[in-house]
């Protein structure tokens, strides 16, 4: 048995006793534990984002502190009235009723980019379905992620959680995670990382929710309150320096309004980069091996992207705008940057508009997030229709309307389902309602029509389908 | 915590335990069955020794680690849990310790 075998198997034998133990809690003891987990997380929330942003070197502290905000008092305020223990529901009529059973140990994988606010929202939902939790923080936030846990985890014991409902492993090797994902006693992986340690969390044999990967088009139709749009669209993009995977990665508009559009940008510090310039922010974006962004570029502010291109950019930009008129290989920034770079498609008309949009969608982000900006409820339900994606956000900052609770009623989440585009079970925004295997408990309701049925018909072989319906269906 | 009992013909120990097995009653309980499970191993090696659970309501993470514990401490089948509820069953189970031992 390796090293990595040996680790694992101690961390899951702690959570297997917490699961047990968990498990004889009742709503209002786990109610109490998650109350106590917001308040610690809420009232660390500074405290947490000026250490995120010291470990990871990337990100806004203002921002990161409302990220833990959000994850703290808006995910506690969406799931603290949410029956999680017992008898979730009962139907008399259909003979149903449902109780909750908790899934186990959970593995969190969480990222750089949110490494408080993702360990935060991910142990509230755990200990709010009586799930222990192992927490793996990205290896460049493992302080930053640790000391969340910590807080978390004290706060929790304190109100009376079990020992080791929350761990979280100091750091560790591509061979350690694996040893956990593919635990025999682990129930599910929350996956929230790169593609690579997605897939690895789906191949492992045990139930996973993963994230996929954003590429997310935003569509200013001439229908738009064009200098609301832009106001939105930046608020979005520059927020913690583009780090949100739902954030806004190419503006799409009609030739007609594009003039405008580019003003309206312009006039709020975003600098249209020239062909040469785009061909330089490419080469400290892109990395040239994998054709993907580099991992040092996310979350850096516009200006320190210019000063590694090498551009001599205006003072105070806060986005740097790619003009592009293709989408693929390529054009490397037409794909997922999390950074305040922004591609920018001018199109003929709407429909051009919606197949740039259909384009940027299907070029690794199907699944994830899109975003429409218009005032005719025709073409924002046509372009919902056109969408591979699990959120099509509305006059909406992405960023903010993707995680949901402040611009929409979706629900609050760190994990965004991406359906099966990308390579997810759901599309919805993950929460505690995921995190529980629902038993229903079936009392007898004999079905009446199959019952009254002549089952001899089912052995004639002259009935076809057409004919035995007509019979079946026949007086009822 | 009762008595240790002692069944000569089965050459078994019976230890009963009541009601809520918290943490801080666990705490007290830990080193008194260390001390009894050494005491076993030391007079009788390979007696049996058996915690009836039949009063007990419920059980925190401690006591299943002193179960655990007294399993390993025991030769391979003569530690075993008797009388239990179903729904302490049930954590035995969920802790996977129904591989370990006897749950009854």
């Amino acid at each position: 048995m390796t090293s990595e075998q040996n680790q694992a198997d101690e961390v899951m034998s702690k959570a297997l006793l917490a699961a047990a133990e968990f498990n004889q809690f009742d709503q209002a003891a786990t109610d109490r534990i998650v109350d106590a987990v917001f308040r610690a997380a809420f009232n660390a929330r500074i405290d947490l984002a000026a250490m995120a942003v010291e470990e990871t070197k990337l990100g806004v502290m203002h921002h990161k502190v409302i990220k833990n905000v959000v994850a703290s008092l808006l995910v506690y305020n969406d799931i603290r009235a949410e029956k999680t223990v017992g008898v979730l529901a009962h139907d008399e009529r259909l003979g149903i009723t449902e109780i909750a059973q908790p899934l186990g140990p959970i593995f969190a994988i969480t990222p750089m980019t949110n490494p408080t606010s993702t360990v935060i929202f991910k142990i509230l939902i755990c200990l709010k379905t009586r799930n222990p939790i192992i927490i793996s923080p990205h290896r460049r936030a493992a302080t930053c992620s640790g000391e969340a846990a910590r807080i978390c985890y004290e706060a929790a014991l304190a109100a009376g959680a079990p020992e080791d409902c929350v761990q979280c492993l100091a750091g560790g090797s591509r061979e350690l995670t694996h040893a956990f994902m593919a635990h025999p006693s682990l129930a599910l992986i929350l996956a929230t990382g790169g593609t690579g340690l997605v897939t690895a969390a789906y191949s492992s044999g045990t139930p996973a929710i993963g994230v996929g990967p954003g590429n997310v088009p935003v569509l200013i139709d001439r229908s738009a309150d064009l200098p609301f749009a832009v106001t939105s669209i930046i608020s979005s993009k520059t927020f913690d320096n583009g780090t949100v995977c739902a954030s806004e990665q190419a503006v799409v508009v009609e030739q007609a309004i594009q003039a405008e559009a580019r003003a309206a940008f312009e006039q709020q510090h975003c600098y249209f980069a020239t062909p040469a310039e785009i061909q330089k922010i490419a080469a400290v974006a892109i990395d040239p091996k994998t054709g993907g962004m580099q991992a040092d570029i996310v979350g850096q502010s516009a200006m320190e992207v210019g000063r590694r291109a090498g551009l001599h950019l205006p003072p105070d930009t806060v986005i740097i705008m790619i003009p592009l008129d293709k989408v693929g290989p390529e054009e490397p920034l037409s794909g997922e940057v999390l950074a305040p770079i922004l591609a920018f498609y001018v199109e003929e008309n709407y429909a051009a508009a919606c197949k740039r949009c259909i384009s940027l969608n299907y070029r690794g982000g199907v699944g994830h997030t899109a975003a429409i900006y218009a005032n005719d409820d025709a073409r924002i339900r046509e372009f919902g229709e056109l969408m591979n994606a699990g959120r099509v956000v509305v006059n909406t900052p992405s960023s903010q309307g993707g995680v949901g609770g402040l611009y929409n009623t979706l629900r609050t989440s760190f994990t965004l389902g991406c359906g099966s585009g990308g390579k997810n079970i759901t599309t919805e925004n993950i929460s505690a309602c995921h995190l529980i295997n629902v038993k229903k408990l079936c009392r007898r309701r004999p079905n009446a029509q199959w019952n009254a049925f002549d089952k001899n018909a089912f052995f004639d072989a002259t009935l076809d389908a057409d004919a035995l319906s007509a019979l079946y269906t026949k007086d009822f | 915590m009762s008595q240790l009992d002692y069944n000569a013909a089965a050459n078994t120990y019976t230890r009963c335990f009541e009601g809520k097995l918290t943490s801080p009653l666990c705490a007290g309980l830990s080193p008194a069955v260390e001390a009894e499970v050494k005491a076993i191993l030391a007079d009788k090696p390979d007696a049996k020794l058996v915690f009836d659970l039949a009063q007990v309501e419920y059980v925190v993470s401690a006591f299943l680690r002193i179960c655990l514990w007294s399993a390993k401490q025991l030769p391979k089948g003569n530690f075993a849990i008797t009388n239990c509820r179903p729904e302490v069953k049930k954590i035995f189970s969920i802790a996977r310790f129904d591989n370990l031992f006897d749950v009854f």
